[in-house]
């Protein structure tokens, strides 16, 4: 499974190695990785920055003085090796503080044997990352057959900007060496095939958190730039004096609403944590309204609308997105890209859901998530093309 | 699926599901481009606006990196747009650079650009030396005139304005070259021929296009927009026009499926004998035998000086029409634009009869 000049299953073994230097070396190459991971992995449960900091500082520490302890029985092996660092480092630093602490909740449980082998997969695949987002698309939102850059680009002139057939073969249909030539035909059978609309409409459907933000701060999902220099200034006292320097509201917004927006849509704290914010100066009530009148502003269920109205009578679309698959591809992004809370996720889904007759449910998502279904079925996916690839 | 195999059916522990979260959340992220730049030049110099140049931008940039890579791209072409031939050719070799036209430190070669620059001369058209004048001429045309610029290329004897008939215009046609826009490629060389049967489209290369149907817009200003079709024998299509028809042609070429009624012939727009700017008339006759709903008149001035055309106003109308057996009239009237000379009347049937939406769009200029 392991291949031998794998460079990060070579310093897991230098690190584990006789030679000090080298295990040391190994390590700091290591490190990077690991501190992001045990990062966000404690985020929810550690909402200071410098806690996070001194946890994932001392968790390395401990990695490193009980390396000999580790043994290398595969990549899922060391991510549970560092997580039960983190856990313990995380354990003990709530104890200092008399925060009393469930262990065998999913925070600081431990990771069973039976998992591993799910675990053993997915983490060997993830050093290829294009390699499970192309897994994801393929599972739940269909395999694209080939032109599928132009395809899907067609699709998108027709269902987002209303363009013709004309506009369309003009605009794609360029002669290209060893392309066919775009016939009529050719973009009826794209703006008629579910494995192509179900691509277009999750490109439209899914906002990451940063476009989200932007998106109810007046801005487009290419101008999320816009929204990391506003970040990086509402973080400092000094930056959000620059900014309210600059008038007595941000478009719509008073500027206490903005760092709300910011922090909760961009960074995606949860209220409870927006509360110990001092930048925020909105009461509880005032942000659960505000966070209300949000939700109401996501753009989802126009977008479903808007590719609905432009479908007409066209049954592909509808038939298209009324099944699991396409909603499972939406929720395990925004689960595992934009770590948000179920309650989240469904505020970010389940508008559109309903306006595509298909219903989402907390339930779903328990399944579909803290059960791992979305993960196993990824990592049944590999082992299948791998097993295929053995038997031919 | 392979027999070894085993997955928990009882779902993952939270733990686990934790750990995953967290990798997957900071597995690095994908910063290249999801369009090559060969295929991405030729999507912008198709682009007949830059609103449509940014809905391409829209759809294909997937991040950051993505987004300045299309502005980039898009940038060096609407720069190149402005270049005459002879400069592109050079940035292509890297002699000069895009922007200010000198010759770059050798150190510095502007690589990006002259990519772009060889990408985008291979789009417009194979650079032959009978058709580097009209690509010049496009070139100068600027963003949103590209297409319209294209068809006025064919425009032939324009300055010399000879008769058709007339043994000089005949010699004059002969002796021009022309790029014609096409449907399915952006550029098309070739040169026309007048002969006692009528014009005559021969085209550089026939050989992609041999028997294929095509099917031309004439537009002979002051008397009528004819559009026809035929098959490609020879590498040439010849057009039955009157002789009497006009003393500057402008030529539009489809190769292939023009969207039409599969059963009748196709529109024949007359102008009306009085139509002017101010009181457009037209007539349409054999209409198409689908069910139209309406038809939507759309006025738009172009303003002509020094050789290039510019759209400068907009403006439209929506008029439901009469239709008999066998013509329908439309009559439009819009109010002059003073200064400008040209009027273009852009017809648009918004199809109903299939399933989807399938306008018709066809062009007639009134004489300047």
């Amino acid at each position: 499974m392991l291949e031998g000049d794998d460079a990060y299953f070579a310093d897991l073994q230098q690190f584990i190695g006789p030679d000090e230097g080298q295990a040391a070396q190994a390590f700091a190459r290591l490190t990077p990785r690991v501190i992001e991971v045990i990062q966000a992995s404690l985020r929810r449960q550690v909402p200071s920055r410098d806690d996070l900091d001194d946890i994932a500082q001392e968790a390395c520490l401990r990695l490193w003085r009980n390396r000999q302890t580790f043994q290398l029985r595969g990549k899922a092996a060391w991510w549970v090796f560092v997580k039960k660092a983190a856990s313990s480092c995380a354990i003990d630093h709530f104890r200092k503080r008399q925060i009393a602490v469930s262990l065998d909740g999913p925070d600081f449980g431990e990771i069973p044997d039976r998992d591993l082998r799910t675990l053993e997969v997915l983490v060997e695949v993830l050093d290829r990352y294009h390699q499970v987002l192309a897994a994801a698309d393929e599972i739940w939102l269909g395999k694209l057959g080939a032109d599928a850059e132009r395809s899907i680009l067609a699709a998108k002139l027709f269902f987002v900007d209303k363009k013709s057939w004309a506009d369309i073969s003009r605009l794609l249909g360029a002669q290209q060496p060893g392309r066919p030539k775009l016939t009529r035909q050719q973009v009826d059978a794209w703006l008629s095939d579910p494995v192509i609309l179900r691509h277009v409409a999750f490109d439209e459907l899914y906002f990451s958190n940063a476009e989200l933000a932007a998106n109810l701060l007046g801005y487009s999902k290419l101008e999320v730039s816009e929204v990391d220099r506003l970040m990086d200034l509402v973080v400092s006292p000094e930056g959000r004096q620059e900014l309210e320097s600059r008038g007595e509201t941000f478009r719509d917004w008073q500027w206490a609403e903005v760092y709300a927006i910011l922090w909760r849509y961009k960074r995606s704290l949860l209220l409870s944590q927006l509360e110990r914010l001092k930048a925020i100066d909105l009461k509880k009530d005032e942000l659960t309204d505000l966070f209300d009148r949000c939700v109401q502003k996501f753009p989802f269920v126009t977008i479903m609308s808007t590719l609905q109205s432009q479908a007409g009578s066209l049954p592909a679309l509808s038939s298209s997105l009324n099944r699991p698959g396409f909603w499972q591809r939406l929720v395990f992004q925004y689960f595992t890209k934009d770590e948000i809370a179920h309650r989240d996720i469904l505020d970010r889904t389940e508008g559109a859901a309903a306006r595509a007759n298909y219903r989402l449910t907390p339930a779903m998502l328990n399944v579909w998530l803290s059960n791992g279904r979305l993960f196993t079925q990824l990592a049944e996916h590999f082992e299948t093309s791998k097993g295929e690839k053995a038997d031919v | 699926m392979s027999e070894n195999v085993q997955f928990p059916e009882e779902g993952l522990s939270p733990a686990t599901v934790d750990l995953l979260q967290a990798l997957f959340a900071t597995a690095p992220a994908l910063v290249e481009t999801g369009l090559s730049k060969d295929t991405l030049v030729r999507y912008v110099a198709q682009a007949a606006t830059p609103q449509e140049a940014a809905m391409v931008e829209k759809h294909t940039a997937r991040n950051e990196a993505d987004r300045r890579t299309l502005v980039d791209v898009w940038d060096c072409v609407d720069e190149l747009r402005r270049k005459p031939v002879g400069d592109i050719h050079r940035i292509a070799r890297g002699e000069i650079w895009p922007e200010d036209g000198f010759a770059g430190e050798a150190s510095e070669p502007h690589s990006f650009e002259a990519e772009i620059a060889r990408l985008y001369l291979e789009v417009l058209a194979t650079p032959t030396a009978t058709n580097s004048t009209g690509i010049a001429a496009l070139l100068k045309s600027g963003w949103d005139q590209s297409r319209l610029a294209l068809a006025t290329l064919a425009a032939l004897g324009e300055a010399r304005r000879p008769r058709l008939g007339n043994p000089a215009f005949a010699s004059a046609m002969r002796s021009s070259s022309v790029v014609v826009s096409m449907e399915d490629a952006p550029a098309a060389s070739g040169r026309v021929e007048a002969s006692e049967r009528g014009v005559s489209l021969v085209f550089d290369e026939p050989a992609s296009m041999a028997g294929d149907e095509i099917f031309v817009a004439v537009d002979a200003p002051g008397h009528r927009l004819r559009l026809t079709h035929g098959l490609l024998e020879d590498g040439s299509i010849t057009l039955p026009l009157d002789r009497a028809v006009s003393n500057s042609l402008r030529f539009t070429v489809r190769l292939g499926d023009w969207p039409t009624n599969s059963e009748g012939p196709f529109l024949t727009f007359v102008g009306g004998p009085d139509a002017t700017p101010e009181d457009p008339f037209i007539e349409l006759v054999n209409p198409p035998t689908v069910n139209f709903g309406k038809l939507k008149l759309m006025f738009r001035w172009l303003q002509d000086s020094d050789g290039q055309l510019a759209k400068t106003e907009a403006g439209g109308l929506e008029t439901s029409f009469t239709t008999g057996p066998e013509t329908w009239q439309v009559l439009g009237r819009q109010e002059h634009v003073p200064g400008h000379s040209v009027v273009t009347i852009e017809f648009e049937f918004p199809g109903e009869d299939g399933p989807f939406p399938w306008p018709l769009r066809f062009l007639w200029q009134s004489p300047p």
